[in-house]
């Protein structure tokens, strides 16, 4: 299982975690919460291998298999939806393959008829779905999300939410989805580890019973517990 | 959309019949064809050169010229602005030689042109000289353009170097490129033709405007003037044709 051990990292200016253990949960979406600016970010970047930690050791994650859903789309303003989500495949596998995965995706996130479009033409939920489906396309076997949904409206996110979970299903893997929304982790985890300020030391992990989804936002209970932690 | 464009086109057109209708009345107060032909005159001399086979060379000698010149300045406006944008380093060392280039007057570097080189390479010089540095300085700010989330992404995605090369700097760089090649060409195109005014190569636009002047032909002149501004314009246009087809997606 994929694990950080002991880990401590600090910033010149700021310490960040000290002596800090969490395991992920392999093939299921962990949502890590916290306070803003307590260093969630900094953990994926630290999972991703591009921080490393000052002492202690992060293991079971496959070496440089990663694929990113970015806050900012950072989707290629000059390509099109197609060819986005084929843009990291094609260094990956044969045309074919990338050409056929590619269009599995586009149509997995219900952007066929948006295809060949330009995303200045397209809403902010569509260019998040162009990322998803790009994320799932490629054959990593970790996702990581850095405030993925912050900026969509609700009923926006609620649609981009089922694309997301869609291809999940279809691709299943390892995400680790870092948010400060609980609504967001509550709707999309299998787990949530609430993390302490900063300095991080521990983080308090809770399970998340049934299918994702709407359902899961009315359990008053747990979200009174974990609002107590934040 | 394609009715206000044909309506601007319209009001273009106005304002060229304008510009015909004065110098047609001043032509008529002046009354000397020695020193401002009328419309007319000038065109019935233009429709004479055309039909003259030395006017295609002297035509196409200058075209050929600002084609060498803008080849070397556009070459090595990539080899050295893609550098100096990613650079610092290169961007220090390079910019006094462009500033140098960019500050000097055109004149003064014809006539040191003149001493150095064969007469006929000087306006290809003199060209080349006027558009690298416009060429360099628009290639290295696009470059500082590139979105750094988007290398990011990259990296993240294991994109291969060329990759990132073609699909996220070249884009970048399109408009900056277009807009530097707008003025690069625009001003390239004219130093040309000073260059063979001022260096007297046999054939060029440059050489016949001196040659009809010195003789006072006036019409002639002027006639010479206007290819000189059709190319121009016909440059400009293509340009801005090729700027449409190449970023699409804006």
């Amino acid at each position: 299982m994929p694990k950080l051990e002991k880990i401590s990292f600090a910033f010149p200016e700021q310490e960040l975690f000290r002596d800090f253990t969490m395991e992920i949960p392999e093939g299921s979406i962990s949502c890590i919460l916290g306070p803003s600016g307590c260093g969630k970010s900094t953990l994926l970047n630290l999972i991703s291998n591009i921080l490393h930690p000052q002492s202690g050791e992060i293991t079971g994650f496959a070496e440089s298999s990663f694929s990113y859903i970015f806050q900012e789309t950072r989707i290629l303003p000059w390509r099109t939806v197609y060819q986005n989500i084929a843009f990291p495949l094609l260094d990956k596998m044969d045309k074919y393959s990338a050409r056929e995965k590619a269009e599995r995706f586009t149509k997995l996130v219900d952007l066929s008829e948006w295809r060949d479009q330009y995303p200045s033409r397209l809403s902010g939920g569509m260019k998040q779905r162009i990322a998803i489906a790009r994320a799932f396309a490629f054959p990593s076997q970790t996702i990581l999300m850095d405030e993925a949904f912050q900026g969509l409206d609700m009923g926006l996110k609620h649609k981009v939410f089922e694309v997301f979970l869609r291809s999940w299903q279809e691709e299943p893997r390892t995400v680790v989805f870092v948010t400060h929304d609980l609504d967001e982790a509550l709707y999309l985890g299998n787990h949530i580890q609430v993390l302490s300020h900063a300095p991080i030391t521990e983080s308090k992990g809770f399970e998340l019973d049934g299918k994702p989804g709407l359902n899961r936002l009315t359990d008053s209970g747990l979200r009174k517990e974990i609002l107590g932690l934040l | 959309m394609k009715l206000s464009i044909s309506k601007n086109s319209w009001f273009s057109i106005a304002g060229a019949l304008l510009m015909i209708l004065i110098w047609e009345i001043i032509a008529r107060v002046v009354s000397s064809r020695n020193i401002l032909p009328d419309p007319w005159l000038t065109i019935r001399t233009l429709l004479g050169l055309i039909s003259e086979s030395s006017f295609y060379l002297s035509l196409g000698t200058t075209l050929l010229r600002g084609l060498l010149g803008f080849s070397i300045a556009l070459i090595l406006s990539f080899l050295i602005g893609i550098p100096s944008g990613l650079n610092r380093k290169v961007e220090a060392f390079v910019s006094p030689f462009i500033v140098t280039i960019r500050s000097t007057p055109v004149i003064s570097i014809i006539l040191l042109a003149i001493i150095w080189l064969r007469i006929d390479h000087v306006p290809v010089f003199i060209g080349f000289l006027t558009m690298f540095p416009i060429l360099t300085t628009s290639l290295s700010s696009g470059i500082k353009e590139v979105d750094k989330g988007l290398l990011d992404m990259a990296k993240i995605y294991r994109v291969k170097t060329w990759r990132i090369f073609s699909d996220i700097y070249l884009p970048t760089l399109y408009p900056f490129l277009f807009s530097g090649l707008l003025t690069a060409v625009g001003f390239g195109w004219r130093a040309v033709i000073i260059g063979e005014v001022l260096s007297q190569p046999r054939f060029g636009i440059g050489s016949m405007m001196q040659n009809a002047q010195s003789y006072l032909l006036v019409a002639e002149q002027i006639s010479w003037t206007l290819v000189a501004v059709l190319i121009g314009f016909v440059f400009e246009k293509t340009l801005t044709l090729i700027e449409k087809r190449v970023i699409v997606w804006k």
